[in-house]
Order: C-alpha cells, then sequence, then structure tokens
C-alpha cells in the first residue's frame, strides 16, 4: 500500500497537466448525466402522477355563469345558501370537489442578515423576478387547500398528519397559530412541531408545522401548463369557518370559493357532472355554474415535449461521455507510456505489475471521485440537496474511468523490460 | 554450494525461420560468495544472461536452478517477487528516477516491504552511509555526478540485503577513477559477504573479480 500511496502521490504532481485534463472531461460528463437525471426524476414523477392520477379520473373546474357574482352579493337569501350549496356539492357521493387558493408567507432573514431558505423556494422564482417589497423578507411560496385536495390527488404525509377538523377553523385569539404542512424540500430546515414566525395575514403570523408531504407530491390546476411538485411550498388549511374574539361563529369567506373557483374530480365516466351541478342549482334556485373539462390534454403534451427534451439531453450526455472515454483512454494511455520507465525501474527494484495496476487503478478511482464534487457543489448550491444521489453519479464517472484505464493496464501487462533496463536514463 | 545453476540454458529472439539464439545451451553455476565476471563484446549475449537471471527475461529452454530449486517464473509478477526476495539489479544506466530524490530512489526498493516510515529511515541512512552519499540524500539524481548516481543504484540494489547482485557494465558510463571506486565497492559488499555477478566488457574490471567467464556469440567460450 505504501506504494500506491507515494505513486499515486507523485502521478499527480508530475502529470499535472493531464490529471487537470481527466478531472475536466469527467467533470463535465458527469455535469452533463447530472442535468439529465435531474430532468428525468421530473418527468418520472410527472408522468407516473399521470397514469395514476388523470388517466382513470376527470378534471372539471367550476364557475359561476357571468354577471352572477354581483346578483349573489345583493341576494341576502342566495347568500345564506351558499353554505349549504357548498356542503352539498362537497359531500355529493358521485364526485369528490375541492378548492384552493393561492397564498404567501413572509420569512424575514435570519439574525445574520442571510435567507434562511434558498430562493428555489420563493415566489417568482421561476420566472426569475423575486419579490423584492420588503430586502428582508423571503416571500414564499404557498397554497391553502381543502381537505378534499389532499384525497383527489392521492397526496400523502411522510412525517407528521394532515390537517384536522380544528385546523380549519380560524381563531381571531392573539397568539393562535395556523396549521401548516410544509412541502418535502422544508425538511432540511424545519422539523415537525416547529413554529415559524413571519408575514401573512397579519404582521406577526405564526405558522405551526404539523407535518411534511411526500417528496415529489404534486399538484395541478386549471391555470396550470404542467403539474408542479409541491415539495417547496407551504400548505396552509383553507378554513372554513371563524371564531371571534367574543366567540361567535361565523363562515369564513374563503368557504365559498368552491363555487368561483372550485374543481370537480370524477371517477365514475358515466357521471354528466354538468346535469348533475345544474340540478342542486336548480333545487336552491341558485344561478347556473359551468363545469369545464381540464387537464389530460395538454398534461400529456407538456410531458411529451419534455420526454422529447430528456431523449435530446440523454442523447448529448451519451456522446458527451463516450467522447469522454475515448480522450481518457488517450490522454491515460500516453501517461502510462510517459511512465513506462519509471514502471520498468520499479519492477527492476522488485515492485510488481500488480502493484503498479493497483496503483494505477487507485489513482483512476480518484479521478472518478473527484468528478462529482461539481455535480454535488452544483446540487447544493442550488438545491441545498442532492437532487441526485451522489451513487448515480460515481456510477457514471466509474465505468468511463475504469473502460477508459484498460488500455494502459494492457501496456503495463505488456511492458519490455528488457528495453527498458537498458534504455538510458531520461 | 551453489547459489546458481544453469543448465543448457538457451533464449531464441524472432520467430519461426526468423529465429536467431542470442545464448546456446548455456551452463555455468556461480557459488556463494563469488563474485564472478562475464566477459564478451557488444553483441555476445551478456545482458541476456543477466536479464535471464534477475528474472527480467524468461529462457527458451533449459535450467534455471537457485540453491539447487528450479525456478520456474512464468509471468512478471512471479518474477518480481523473485527479484525482492533474493536478487538485486545494478544497470549501466542507473535507473533512477529524475523526479525522486536521492533518498527516496533508494527508500522505493522498500516500498512494498510493509515496514515503518522509521524504520526505512534507518536503513537507507545506514546504507547511504556504508557508501560515503548520506549528504546527497535530499539531492535530485539530475545533480549527481556518475559516480554518485551509480552508488545510489547501488545503495537501492542491496538495501533489501539480496543474496545476489547482479550488475550489468556498472561502470560502463563512468570514467576510469569513477569505475575504479564503484569497483571497489563491489569488492567492499563481496567482502562482506555478498555474492556478485558482474557483466562487463572492462577487463580491468575482470581482474578484480575472482573467476571470469567468456562468452562469444551466445556461447561460453572458457
Amino acid at each position: 500500500m505504501k506504494f500506491c500511496r507515494k505513486e499515486l502521490f507523485r502521478n499527480i504532481l508530475t502529470h499535472w497537466k493531464y490529471n487537470l485534463l481527466i478531472f475536466l472531461e469527467l467533470a463535465a460528463c458527469v455535469l452533463m448525466v447530472f442535468v439529465v437525471l435531474y430532468n428525468l426524476n421530473i418527468l418520472t414523477s410527472r408522468s407516473s402522477s399521470y397514469i395514476s392520477g388523470i388517466s382513470d379520473k376527470r378534471y372539471y373546474s367550476m364557475e359561476i355563469e357571468e354577471g352572477s357574482t354581483s346578483f349573489i352579493r345583493e341576494s341576502k337569501q342566495l347568500q345564506s345558501q351558499i353554505s349549504k350549496i357548498v356542503s352539498t356539492i362537497e359531500t355529493y357521493p358521485k364526485w369528490k370537489a375541492y378548492s384552493y387558493a393561492g397564498n404567501s408567507f413572509g420569512l424575514p432573514y435570519d439574525e445574520f442578515g442571510e435567507k434562511v431558505v434558498p430562493e428555489i423556494f420563493e415566489e417568482g422564482y421561476e420566472s426569475g423576478k423575486l419579490n423584492t417589497g420588503n430586502p428582508n423578507l423571503q416571500v414564499l411560496k404557498a397554497y391553502s387547500f381543502t381537505p378534499q385536495v389532499f384525497s383527489s390527488f392521492d397526496m400523502k404525509i411522510s412525517e407528521g398528519r394532515l390537517f384536522n377538523e380544528d385546523d380549519y377553523i380560524l381563531k381571531e385569539s392573539e397568539g393562535e397559530s395556523t396549521s401548516v404542512i410544509l412541502g418535502a424540500a422544508y425538511k432540511d430546515y424545519f422539523k415537525v412541531g416547529d413554529t415559524i414566525h413571519g408575514w401573512g395575514n397579519t404582521k406577526d403570523m405564526k405558522l405551526h408545522v404539523v407535518g411534511f408531504l411526500e417528496e415529489g407530491t404534486l399538484f395541478s390546476s386549471p391555470e396550470f401548463v404542467n403539474m408542479i411538485t409541491l415539495d417547496r411550498y407551504i400548505i396552509y388549511p383553507m378554513h372554513s369557518k371563524m371564531i371571534m374574539l367574543d366567540h361567535s361563529e361565523t363562515v369564513y369567506p374563503g368557504a365559498s370559493a368552491l363555487l368561483w373557483m372550485g374543481n370537480i374530480v370524477v371517477s365514475d365516466m358515466s357521471v354528466d357532472v354538468q346535469k348533475e351541478i345544474n340540478a342542486i342549482t336548480n333545487t336552491y334556485g341558485f344561478p347556473g355554474i359551468k363545469c369545464t373539462q381540464w387537464g389530460g390534454t395538454y398534461m400529456e403534451s407538456t410531458e411529451n415535449v419534455s420526454q422529447r427534451n430528456i431523449i435530446l439531453l440523454s442523447g448529448l450526455a451519451l456522446l458527451l461521455c463516450c467522447l469522454a472515454a475515448v480522450s481518457l483512454t488517450h490522454v491515460l494511455s500516453r501517461k502510462a507510456e510517459k511512465n513506462m520507465r519509471s514502471y520498468a525501474v520499479y519492477l527492476i527494484s522488485g515492485i510488481s505489475p500488480r502493484e503498479i495496476i493497483i496503483s494505477i487503478l487507485m489513482e483512476a478511482l480518484l479521478y472518478a471521485a473527484l468528478a462529482v464534487l461539481p455535480a454535488v457543489w452544483l446540487s447544493l448550491i442550488q438545491f441545498k440537496t442532492m437532487v441526485v444521489p451522489l451513487y448515480k453519479l460515481l456510477l457514471i464517472s466509474l465505468p468511463i474511468v475504469l473502460v477508459s484505464v484498460i488500455p494502459a493496464v494492457r501496456l503495463i501487462a505488456k511492458i519490455n523490460l528488457d528495453q527498458l533496463a537498458r534504455r538510458k536514463s531520461e | 554450494m551453489n547459489i546458481i545453476r544453469l543448465e543448457d540454458i538457451t533464449k531464441k529472439f524472432g520467430e519461426g525461420t526468423k529465429q536467431t539464439a542470442v545464448l546456446q545451451d548455456i551452463s555455468l553455476s556461480v557459488e556463494e560468495n563469488e563474485m564472478l565476471a562475464i566477459r564478451g563484446k557488444s553483441g555476445s549475449g551478456k545482458t541476456t544472461l543477466l536479464n535471464i537471471l534477475a528474472g527480467i527475461d524468461f529462457p527458451s529452454s533449459g535450467s534455471y536452478y537457485f540453491r539447487d530449486k528450479k525456478i520456474s517464473l512464468h509471468n512478471q509478477n512471479d518474477a518480481a517477487k523473485f527479484r525482492r526476495k533474493y536478487i538485486a539489479v545494478v544497470v549501466q544506466h542507473f535507473a533512477l528516477l529524475d523526479d525522486l530524490t536521492a533518498y527516496e530512489n533508494i527508500s522505493m526498493a522498500l516500498w512494498s516491504e510493509g515496514i515503518s516510515n522509521k524504520e526505512e529511515r534507518k536503513r537507507v541512512e545506514s546504507i547511504m552511509e556504508e557508501l560515503d552519499i548520506l549528504p546527497l540524500k535530499k539531492k535530485y539524481p539530475t545533480t549527481l555526478s556518475g559516480g554518485e548516481k551509480q552508488r545510489v543504484a547501488i545503495a537501492r540494489a542491496i538495501i533489501r540485503n539480496p543474496d545476489l547482485i547482479l550488475a550489468d557494465e556498472p561502470t560502463g558510463a563512468l570514467d576510469e577513477v569513477t569505475g575504479q571506486q564503484i569497483v571497489s565497492v563491489f569488492q567492499r559488499l563481496h567482502d562482506n559477504g555478498h555474492t556478485i555477478f558482474i557483466v562487463t566488457h572492462d577487463e580491468a574490471v575482470a581482474n578484480q573479480c575472482s573467476r571470469t567467464v567468456h562468452l562469444r556469440d551466445g556461447i561460453i567460450a572458457g
């Protein structure tokens, strides 16, 4: 082992130009494959959700017919019927009805003036326009969900619990905290039971973490061009009622959101959703609610485009890996040729070819390990976590290096010691 | 007792009708603690014979006995083990690595021995002192004279305390005075109990050995 260690150290120093070239080529390969694998992960989770979630269900969005909104506001009778209609639609046995609303949460910077979570958690990150209204506040992505959202999208909790009935009641008393479920990526920063102070509906809003969603939990709505992962979202309960300071109860305004921006999920393909909704609204003398089917078609086309990109990227990655393997073979063979006299001296001094080959393989393993570092760095800087497991990155660099080192090893196995021993010092 | 016994060693290069015999039916014995010189012109097969003894090259036919044990080397791994255990080789052009210091060039022979750094330092410094090259320990081969390089090469060869030292033209690249100093080193090693086998075309070197064998066109001529 001492020889292997000494030879490794000697080779790193004496052939630094070759080594730098090997490192750069391998690192470029690993980075390229890292990008492919990352995108493939997203694609796989999207398509599996599409198959399990969308193919056997139909999704409808609900919207009160044009012009009816002001009519409802003016009619006290209709307003009193809203909760009955919402309740009827929500509990209707032929479907699941849910509603959600976009939300946000202002998380103050830490005591050192640094952001607590990476920018990818912030609103506007994807469009490159972060909310900079308050320079000391991160405006985080959030949604408010009714309980049915979780079952409609088969959302599961990896830690903690789902919202309970009490969580859906907003209490006006001071010091109350709002229960939240966090996306999986928040696990690196918070844990179940934590209280997060920040800005929401009130200046000092307290969020109580009750659970974490499973990694890769997906959500979709009519306005999205594709499904989104909730890994970096905060999920609020969409409150159904409110308890005032004087302990009186009132229906929370958000409860009627179902009628304006609600969604219905139907598993039984024979159900005529519009007909059934019409029957409900007619019963209460309520204005018509228009149901529009969404999802499926454009989600499928988005998936195809992504798949095409992955295929193109994979082709490029494969080409780059082949180029790197060919180039590395050449570089490693050239290096072995240059080292041939040293190897001859070692052999004459009693060091066996096996030990020399082990030292070369050790060097190759070192290159393979070092080559994943730029991808690791990128992953940690960009996502604060390893979005592609380390072993997968090593599975890229290791075979390339091991294949490339074969000709160099064969050169050593066929070494002409006699000729090299007679050669004059260079 | 014979340390080496060769029986009908033949070495041929090339294949088929283009085969050339460099050594033909060489039979030779070397006694323990003998200092033997092999003389001959260029191309007479001296170095090939030494290479076969060292396991650097393998004979086409014949038998090689080391302390009456038949040596059958099939590959360089076996040969390296054999050399590590019994034999040291000193080549004409020193075979030093220019990016290693004199100390490292010597200690290299111990790198696969599995000894501690302390033990390694003790042994290297002791051998360097014995060959009067201790002050050169941090110097690189490019800054050393021919005689100093050859002493470093000899130190590397004998540091594992081998049973047999094979030297191929050890004075070939040196001037007369320095060559004489190197021969004195070999004589000192011989006096200390080492068996030495020197390949040379230099009569002065051969004259200082206890026995000389002449090689002509691959055959022992006397």
